[in-house]
């Protein structure tokens, strides 16, 4: 079959036709839309690119001046807060959703399971603002305790070396990134999780495992459910703005210590767009970080669906 | 020790409130093939999956009556449904290895599970052993890591018998364990069951009379949830003592 | 023979730790939005009735005012807009590029719009921000003159339509593959043209799902801050007269109020929180009674 069998549809009669080309302009805007936006954001790249370089994604500098002789950005400690943050967010979701998921599959009653479910949608639906707004007021100044305290006794640990004056931090951005991210990935997982035949929930039963060892055994046979849910998630992370730009502190700092306040690419865009009409190169650095934030959810996706067809392909081709 | 390895007394199974296995009994001596017959929604899988205590994963199922193995009773309430499990191997229709796992690891899980070997050592024979048994370990002995999932069903399904024979069982359960694989493959585990039984009871639930007539020593048939009709086989199917087993060997019902 | 097992009693005990340990997590993913509905119930709640229920709703705001704080009125009526626009601009093209979805569901072509469509709904929205800055704000406040011109609460509507769109698109490509096939074939077999035939009847058919997807759309849509932050331009004191002037809605009026240092601000901002989340849930729930599973 040639390629424009494969993509084309088959139509049958003049009235297929008249209804096929009535929706022809549906692929052709979502192509152009998706093409125009990575055009736009090239485009106003462009002069930064052109000045810096690639050093505008390696270096870690934000020097604004009148004089766009003087003017100097780097993205460098914004990409490194998406990423960490991100990263905090997935290790925090990960525990969490498998657990909300598998809950919700076997431990709680029928009768509670759709109080359960709307809460978890409701968790999904709640504005991004509202979290942040939280965040701000509730988790900063807990997550400040918890993380000096850390850094009383666990001081000599990178993560926990530095205290934080505020709470806004990394480490509060990437929990509340976390908490943010749960309902989407517990859904996936979910999903995934109650398509499993049943043949195989008796088969592990059959051999003599307990509840725990049946639940451990199924998990793993959803693997790559798991593994797409994590990368939604993260993606869903580092995509986020105004909550985390409330609570990371807005930085310029790249630093492992959870203590230490930071920025993320959105987060940076957010704060300095307001002050890029004045400068030259300014809003044309915010876009570069754009077009990382873009490269690095792409980057993620790929890796995601490269696992899953490596595994798949382990588990059914050629032998 | 009782020569009967499983006797089932007056047991009644209820799925959400349908009374589906009617006070049934019945004993199965050791080393022999015991075949369950009856129509489709007779009630055979039930009754098979309350002789291990499967049904205990059923939410909606129900339990009465007794099932001794080896003379303890599985319902009485000092049994945890594991112990018996552990004892009772079961096969089923669907040939059902985790597909995610090695077909090493197949097999390993249940002796993993349940503490049976104390070294590497001692788990690769007792793997080896299992796949030789389930006249398998010559297909696959060169690639034990491979995912159970790249089998052909036939190897599936000898593979999900090496998974149940690894916890050494005192009883096997098989629940039509042809019904999905082609005469080929159907065969090779008739000439399985044939071998297995040389070592532990098997109960076959099967939905042919000719499999039951080629590998089984005693035939019960059910109908309706009711033991109708039970026997050496050899009678059942020259003269058949109720006209229902009858008009069931004749395919009439 | 003895059926009591004592190597079991290990990995019973383990069993029961395990799953409490996993009750734990389970529980402890739900405890922050268990927080938050409380937080924001009692901090709104209280923000509200300081104005009372309709001047809040519908005053201007007077944060440094702690007798008379009135409400978010005008950004109120800004969402509202860009609710409304977005909408009428997005749901449309939704349902046009549902249909193509899953009318041709066999066809590569269809596929690849599903699978773009999927590839749009996790593309940040800040970035669908940025996009229309570019080529809409930015055009306008070249022709007008001045930093600061050209934003306006269209622009921000088409943003948000961007932001809703492939959603609403997948929902509607989904809800229409869910008409069982008697059906369709019966729709078929009335003898109307195929555009009849889908847009008259099969739509109908699958109403529900349509309409579970429009609303999450919407509720999205009006929950949504980032992209609006380069668009509406802000504006939280004056009624927006037309939309295309610039203007506030409520998710930028939290954002900025809440970074404000007078408490005055931050109630405005949690009496609004309160308003955006009863929002949301209320469509949550409705599309709930409407079907069994809602997918965001
Ligand atoms: N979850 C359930 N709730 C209520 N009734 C059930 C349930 N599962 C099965 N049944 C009914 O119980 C009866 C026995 O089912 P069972 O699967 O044991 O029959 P079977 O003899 O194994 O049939 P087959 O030969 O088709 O495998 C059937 O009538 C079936 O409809
Ligand atoms: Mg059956």
């Amino acid at each position: 079959m040639g390629l424009r069998e494969r993509l084309l549809p088959r139509l049958r009669s003049r009235d297929d036709r008249v209804f096929f080309l009535v929706h022809l302009p549906v692929p052709v805007i979502v192509f152009m839309l998706l093409a125009s936006m990575l055009a736009v954001i090239l485009y106003m790249s462009l002069p930064i690119l052109e000045r810096e370089g690639l050093r505008v994604f390696t270096s870690n500098v934000w020097r604004p001046s009148d004089d766009p002789a003087r003017e100097e950005y780097g993205l460098l400690a914004a990409i490194y807060g998406t990423v960490y943050t991100s990263v905090i967010a997935v290790l925090v979701a990960a525990p969490l959703a498998v657990s909300l998921a598998v809950a919700i599959e076997e431990l709680v009653p029928r009768r509670l399971r759709g109080a359960v479910e709307v809460l978890v949608d409701l968790m999904a639906a709640t504005p991004t603002i509202v979290y942040g707004v939280w965040g701000l007021t509730y988790l900063a100044p807990l997550m400040k305790t918890v993380l000096n305290t850390l850094h009383e006794h666990l001081g000599w640990i990178p993560f926990f070396s530095k205290p934080t004056l505020t709470g806004l931090s990394y480490g509060t951005a990437g929990v509340l990134l976390g908490i943010m991210v749960v309902p989407y990935a517990a859904a996936v997982i979910r999903e995934a999780y109650s398509m499993i035949p049943w043949h195989l929930r008796e088969a592990v039963y059959s051999v003599g495992a307990t509840r725990l060892e049946a639940i451990r055994v199924l998990l793993g046979s959803v693997r790559p459910s798991i593994v797409a849910a994590l990368v939604l998630a993260m993606g869903r992370a580092m995509g986020e703005t105004v909550a985390v730009s409330l609570v990371i502190g807005n930085s310029l700092n790249i630093d492992v210590a959870l203590g230490s306040p930071g920025t993320t690419v959105s987060s940076l865009i957010a704060s300095k767009f307001k002050a890029a009409a004045y400068y030259e190169y300014m809003m044309s650095a915010l876009f570069a970080g754009g077009l990382a934030l873009f490269l690095i959810g792409l980057a993620v996706n790929t890796l995601g669906i490269l696992y899953i067809r490596r595994w798949e392909e382990e588990m059914h081709g050629a032998a | 020790m009782p020569s009967e390895v499983l006797v089932v007394e007056g047991l009644n199974v209820w799925l959400s409130g349908k009374h589906v296995v009617k006070n049934v009994s019945f004993k199965v001596p050791d080393r022999t093939v015991f075949a369950l017959m009856g129509p489709s929604g007779s009630g055979k899988s039930t009754l098979l999956r309350a002789l291990n205590r499967l049904l205990d994963i059923y939410e909606e199922a129900e339990v009465r009556g007794r099932v001794l193995l080896e003379g303890v009773d599985i319902y009485s309430p000092g049994v945890d449904p594991i112990w018996v499990r552990r004892r009772v191997g079961m096969v089923f229709q669907h040939p059902n290895p985790f597909p995610h796992l090695s077909i090493y690891d197949n097999v390993a899980i249940g002796p993993r599970l349940n503490r049976m070997v104390k070294s590497k050592r001692e788990l690769d024979e007792l793997v080896r052993w299992a796949l030789e048994k389930a006249y398998l370990w010559d297909e696959v002995k060169d690639r034990l890591h491979m995912p159970a999932a790249k089998l052909s069903g036939g190897q599936k399904q000898r593979l999900s018998i090496a998974r149940a024979l690894a916890l050494k069982p005192r009883v096997l359960l098989m629940d039509e364990p042809t019904a999905n694989l082609d005469p080929v493959a159907t065969e090779k585990i008739e000439e399985l069951i044939a071998e297995l039984k040389r070592e532990i009871p098997i109960i076959l639930v099967t939905h042919s009379p000719e499999q039951a007539a080629r590998v089984a020593d005693y035939t019960a048939f059910l109908y309706y949830g009711e033991l109708v009709e039970v026997g050496p086989t050899g009678k059942i199917f020259t003269q058949p003592e109720n006209p229902l087993t009858e008009r069931y060997l004749l395919r009439r019902i | 023979m003895e059926p009591r097992d004592p190597s079991l009693r290990r990995r019973r005990l383990l069993d029961r730790l395990g799953l409490a340990v996993l009750a734990g997590l389970a529980g402890a993913a739900l405890l922050p939005l268990l927080h938050i509905l409380y937080t924001v119930a009692v901090n709104g709640a209280a923000a509200i009735a300081r104005s009372g229920l309709v001047e809040f709703l519908t005053a201007p705001p007077r944060p440094l005012d702690p007798e008379n704080p009135g409400g978010i009125g005008p950004a109120l009526l800004g969402s509202l807009w860009l609710i409304a626009l977005s909408a009428a601009i997005g749901v449309p093209l939704a349902v046009f590029a549902g249909v193509f979805i899953a009318e041709f569901r066999r066809a590569g072509l269809s596929r690849l719009v599903l699978l773009l469509s999927l590839l749009l709904v996790e593309f940040p929205t800040i970035l669908v921000g940025l996009y229309v800055y570019t080529v809409y704000v930015l055009p306008r406040q070249r022709a007008t003159g001045g930093v600061g011109e050209g934003y306006s609460l269209l622009a921000g509507a088409l943003a948000l339509a961007l932001v809703m769109m492939p959603y609403v698109a997948v929902q509607v490509s989904e809800a229409l593959r869910g008409v069982p096939r008697e059906l369709r074939e019966a729709a078929f077999s009335l003898g109307a043209s195929r555009l009849k035939t889908v847009y008259r009847v099969l739509l109908g058919v699958a109403r529900r799902g349509i309409l579970v997807g429009v609303l999450i759309g919407l509720a999205k849509a009006a929950g949504e801050t980032a992209p609006l932050l380069f668009t509406i331009g802000g504006g939280f004191e004056a009624y927006p007269r037309s939309p295309l002037q610039h203007g506030g809605a409520v998710p930028l009026l939290i954002y900025e109020y809440i970074q404000q240092a007078q408490p005055g601000y931050h109630q405005l901002a949690w009496g609004a929180s309160l308003v955006l989340l009863a929002l949301v849930s209320g469509i949550m729930l409705a599309s709930r009674l409407l079907v069994r599973r809602v997918r965001l």
